[in-house]
């Protein structure tokens, strides 16, 4: 057993060492995301909707601070306390449940004062640091490293499934193969997970695609959903609704798009307004922006994600390790479900994508994940600087 | 301190973390690829889906062209009619509004994709009926409206405005105003109409609109037209007449409510069509003719060839087409024995003894007789074994040509007609255009029939063209069979001086602001080649006629008028008997030293030329008269249709008490008559 090591280093030292390059990537597709917003809904009667800009400009603030914050303090101070962390959100879970808001269906939101707040979000983060305190924690990369994870995944995943959220649900399992994976599990148990990963895929595609199979646990409108995905001509003004629309507003958008504000599929309702600025971001990217601008758009994605991996590459520390896979894996899955949901390559699930769509819980969730990741490079042993530099 | 031998089973975590890296970039790549399928490869298609529910294009029917007179009057033109059309759309919009509920839903089957869907929808027809009602009430208009029809459309065009009411008249769209009746989704909207100004004037020559039939035909642009003319010049002119259609590009959102217009294109007025009727002649006319129960009547411009009026009784108004004939009313048309709808100056008739107009020019122009020439006319004469009678029972003794035309002598015509020979008569006739159509087709007219030998071998092999047939011919009965048209046409050239014109009822055609597109000259078909002091003598006798002779009953003091009468036997089987329908004739111009007018009316069931076709002519040329003098002219008003009626039939004994040898003396008339009586019937 090894005690999480700890240097005393200096807030200029530590500012002397900070990643740049995480930060402006994340600010530039975060600006990006509030002129995409307001287009989305300066056109928007209400002024809910109207204030969304202004709103998200100053989430993006508070989550720029949380960020500078995380990124000076070590980590490993979370990683020890990992597990309380993963355990205090599990609550917040069952809270949600009972006296959680329901937007769009599920029942996902907490109602906190001025502020609402998506617990799933924080469970996210949480199990990253459990996982990078049991990681540290256990010698096993076997059976005794692997079951309490999936375990601890299992969990929250079936709350969120109550609510039910199932995009949210969704991100637990990448997450923790991704954390799995990094730590070191045995190759022979990574085949095993890639061949689940394998069977689920070709259950979803034959089974329920071709075959036309029921999900055990999903309500009806979550396998409507899922059925419109293999076929939107199914119910085009009913479950096909979305799907149909944003592809006809990506699809139209061409190679350079119709221009900023011009977007008509947005602004005349077809894509829906109570989403076209959250899970549905991209469509509005699509038509507004062109293949150029969502192209851009997901090599942003890209390369902030291989930012965090070169920290990941860069720490020699596991916990460190683990962390920024895991934050990563986090960030990859709500980038391609999301975006892959809008242009038609998995079915609709409400997520957002990670510093686009409106959100302020989770604009700072994720500039809280990438403090974190900071933190594990400004907070890397000396030595391990070999491959650093901006 | 790290203990090595504590520390976990070594792996590889670098090349770990660059596996993910590779995953990740390899899903995002993926990504890529998949938008640049859909935005690049496909953009199109999506483009033109998006334009497809984003837009939706309106037509807006362009207004007919009006049909007028030489002088400007129009016949018909376009009148605003106004109806009440529903907004569906609108209407479920604002019902949770204006009546503080939500809106009835109604489960309704819809076929979507080869799937069969239960889906809600608005209960369309409460919504409607919830805001109708009581304008309707207010109205006094009766609701009737088919639920699933009016869901139907709902469905599938909810932005095109549904009609309720059409026709409306102008005091219920007055009180619709007034008492501001009108909710958002209820209004009235105005819409050109096909109007026929004064009833059943000129019906047929106008001819009348109706919607096309499925597929019929669809516009130059590929929409369906609105409406198309049938017969008449509203189908001959139909591509000039019809205004091109203009348009509006809507910009609706995803509900469907319009909120921008994208484009717009003015409909336009189509061309007009100046016709060359005199409307005041025409209404001389139709006035004059209504008095029998079957006739036509024309009146000509002798130097032009210029129909100023044409008209045929019984009548019907074009009105009644507009917008769509029921049912009823077409059968009523279409199965009255007296035919309406049949247009009688270009229908085919025994010409009786106006014939003898041609006969009198085919002699005289391939030198038969000469003006000195007498001919024995007796009461009676005896052609290949039949005894051939003129009408009067003394005879007229030795006779020229000019007398013979005065007292329209048939014995003279009979031995006239034989000498000049039939091969000439027929050139004549031919070159004088009977046998053949004028040109005005469109009218429905017949070419008529012109008989001689080649003509007996093809129709009726069995018989063989006698000098009998040839007598009868020269008296215009038997096979032969003219139109009013080509009667009128012969007697214009007789009056111009032996031009044969072809005639003309279109003068141009004029865009909507006035200039002029088209223009239609009179246009010669033949000269006569008759001498001039031939012609004159024909044209001395035919002015002895109104003076002195048969068509006495024509003349009017302080104008000399030239004619002939004729008076056509011909029978016509009724409710299962025979009667005598004489067609009576008379064909004359005036004034007789420069023409300007030339007269044909024909009657069905007449008496005889001068004694019921006369005094039509008498009356008409006196309307026209006045009109010169003074312009006083009957004012022109509303028509009611002239009703067809069988009066001027006398019915034929069964029992013949007449001399035997009067049947076979006509033997080619009886058949004739027959084969009249048939195709009178069907046709």
């Amino acid at each position: 057993m090894t005690m999480v090591e700890k240097e005393r280093l200096g807030f200029l030292t530590k500012l002397a060492r900070f990643d740049w390059s995480l930060l402006v990537v994340a600010m530039a597709l975060s600006v990006f995301g509030i002129v995409v917003v307001y287009s989305a809904t300066y056109s928007s009667e209400s002024q809910d909707f109207r204030n969304a800009a202004f709103s998200q400009s100053i989430w993006l603030l508070t989550g720029t601070a949380v960020f500078f914050v995380l990124s000076f303090i070590d980590y490993r101070n979370w990683v020890k306390w990992g597990w309380l962390f993963f355990l205090l959100s599990l609550p917040a879970l069952f809270l949600v449940l009972g006296i959680g808001q329901t937007v769009n269906g599920a029942k996902s939101w907490l109602r906190i004062g001025p502020i609402s707040l998506e617990p799933a979000d924080l469970t996210k983060v949480g199990f990253v640091l459990f996982g990078a305190w049991w990681l540290v924690r256990t010698k096993s990369r076997g059976i005794v490293f692997a079951a309490p994870l999936v375990a601890a995944m299992a969990l929250p995943t079936l709350l969120i499934l109550k609510q039910p959220a199932l995009g949210s649900a969704g991100v637990f399992l990448p997450l923790c193969f991704g954390i799995l994976f990094v730590g070191g599990l045995r190759m022979r148990y990574v085949f095993l997970g890639v061949l689940c990963l394998l069977g689920v895929l070709i259950y979803a595609y034959w089974g329920v695609g071709k075959l036309g199979w029921d999900i055990p646990g999903l309500k009806p409108y979550q396998m409507n959903r899922i059925r419109t995905f293999f076929d939107p001509t199914l119910d085009p003004l009913g479950a096909g609704w979305t799907i149909n629309q944003s592809l006809i507003a990506i699809g139209s958008g061409g190679m350079s798009g119709k221009g900023y504000l011009k977007g008509t599929q947005n602004m005349l309702g077809f894509l829906p307004k109570n989403i076209s600025y959250t899970d549905f971001i991209f469509s509005v990217v699509g038509e507004e922006w062109g293949f150029l601008g969502g192209a851009a758009v997901i090599a942003g994605e890209c390369l902030l994600l291989l930012l965090c991996l070169r920290i990941a590459f860069a720490a020699r520390e596991p916990a460190g390790r683990a962390v920024a896979v895991g934050i990563a894996t986090i960030l990859f899955t709500h980038v391609f479900v999301n975006v892959g949901m809008t242009i038609k390559v998995v079915p609709i699930t409400g997520i957002p994508l990670p510093f686009i769509s409106y959100g302020g819980t989770f604009l700072i969730s994720c500039l809280a994940g990438l403090g974190l990741v900071e933190s594990v490079w400004i907070h890397r042993k000396p030595e391990e600087t070999t491959l650093g530099g901006a | 301190m790290r203990n090595p031998l504590d520390s976990p089973p070594p792996y590889l975590p670098k090349l770990r973390v660059g596996v993910v890296a590779v995953v990740i970039s390899a899903c995002l790549g993926l990504l890529i690829a998949r938008l640049w399928v859909l935005q690049v490869i496909e953009g199109q298609t999506y483009a033109n889906r998006l334009r497809n529910q984003t837009t939706i294009a309106l037509r807006l029917d362009g207004a007919r062209g009006p049909i007028l007179d030489r002088n400007g009057i129009a016949l018909a033109e376009n009148r605003a009619t106004y109806e009440i059309d529903l907004y569906l759309d609108q209407l479920v919009r604002d019902y949770p509004k204006r009546h503080r509920g939500r809106v009835p839903r109604i489960q309704v089957e819809r076929r979507m994709g080869g799937a069969t869907l239960l889906r809600k929808e608005p209960d369309i027809y409460r919504v409607v009926m919830t805001d109708l009602i009581p304008i309707a009430n207010a109205l006094h208009l009766e609701v009737k409206l088919d639920p699933k029809e009016l869901q139907r459309h709902y469905f599938t065009s909810p932005n095109v405005p549904f009609r309720f009411a059409s026709e409306l008249s102008y005091v219920t769209v007055a009180r619709f105003a007034e008492q501001n009746l009108g909710v958002p989704g209820i209004d009235v909207a105005v819409r050109p109409v096909r109007h026929y100004n004064f009833g059943a004037f000129a019906s047929h020559i106008l001819g009348y609109v109706g919607p096309p039939g499925e597929k019929e035909r669809l516009g130059p642009d590929g929409y369906d037209l609105e409406t198309m003319g049938r017969i008449g010049v509203e189908r001959l002119m139909d591509g000039q007449l019809q205004g091109k259609p203009g348009g509006r590009i809507l910009r609706v959102n995803y509900r469907g409510y319009i909120v921008a217009e994208e484009g717009y294109t003015n409909p336009n007025l189509g061309a007009s069509v100046y016709l060359t009727l005199d409307a005041r002649i025409q209404a001389i006319v139709q006035e004059a003719l209504r008095t029998v129960g079957r006739g036509a009547a024309i009146v000509m411009d002798p130097n032009t060839g210029d129909i100023l009026s044409m008209a045929s009784v019984p009548d019907f108004d074009p009105n009644g087409f507009v917008p769509k004939i029921s049912q009823e009313d077409w059968k009523k048309l279409t199965s009255d024995p007296t035919r309406p709808l049949l247009n009688r100056s270009v229908s085919a008739y025994s010409p009786g003894s106006t014939f003898k107009v041609l006969i009198s020019l085919a002699a005289l122009k391939y030198g038969a007789i000469t003006l000195q020439t007498q001919i024995f006319s007796p009461a009676a004469i005896d052609i290949g074994g039949h005894l051939f009678h003129d009408w009067t029972k003394t005879g007229r003794g030795n006779i020229t040509l000019d007398e013979a035309l005065q007292y329209s002598c048939n014995t003279f015509f009979y031995q006239l007609g034989i000498r000049t020979g039939i091969k000439h008569l027929d050139e004549m006739a031919e070159l004088c255009g009977f046998g053949q159509p004028t040109g005005l087709s469109y009218l429905g007219e017949s070419p008529g029939i012109l008989p001689g030998p080649a003509w007996m071998k093809a129709q009726h092999p069995l018989e063989r063209w006698t000098t009998a047939h040839t007598a009868n011919l020269s008296i215009g009965q038997g096979f032969l069979e003219v139109t009013p048209l080509q009667m009128v046409l012969l007697m214009g050239a007789v009056a111009n001086g032996g031009t044969l014109l072809y005639p003309r009822l279109i003068v141009g055609v004029s865009d909507s602001q006035g200039r002029q597109l088209a223009s239609i000259p009179p246009r010669p078909r033949a000269d006569l080649g008759l001498r001039p002091q031939d012609l004159n003598a024909i044209r001395k006798g035919l002015l002895a006629v109104v003076e002195s002779g048969t068509g006495h009953s024509v003349a009017i003091p302080g104008i000399a008028i030239a004619g002939k009468t004729g008076s056509a036997q011909a029978k016509r089987r009724w409710h299962g008997k025979l009667y005598n329908d004489t067609r009576a004739w008379f064909i004359g111009f005036a004034p007789y030293e420069h023409p300007k007018y030339v007269v044909c009316v024909m009657v069905e069931g007449g008496i005889g030329g001068g004694a019921t076709a006369g005094p039509i002519v008498h009356k008409i040329m006196e309307g026209i008269l006045a009109l010169e003098r003074d312009g006083s002219a009957p004012q022109l008003v509303y028509f009611n249709p002239a009703q067809g009626n069988f009066n001027g039939l006398t019915e034929i004994q069964p029992k013949v008490d007449t001399p035997a040898p009067v049947r076979p003396s006509v033997p080619v008339h009886e058949e004739e008559d027959s084969r009249d009586n048939s195709s009178a019937d069907e046709g």
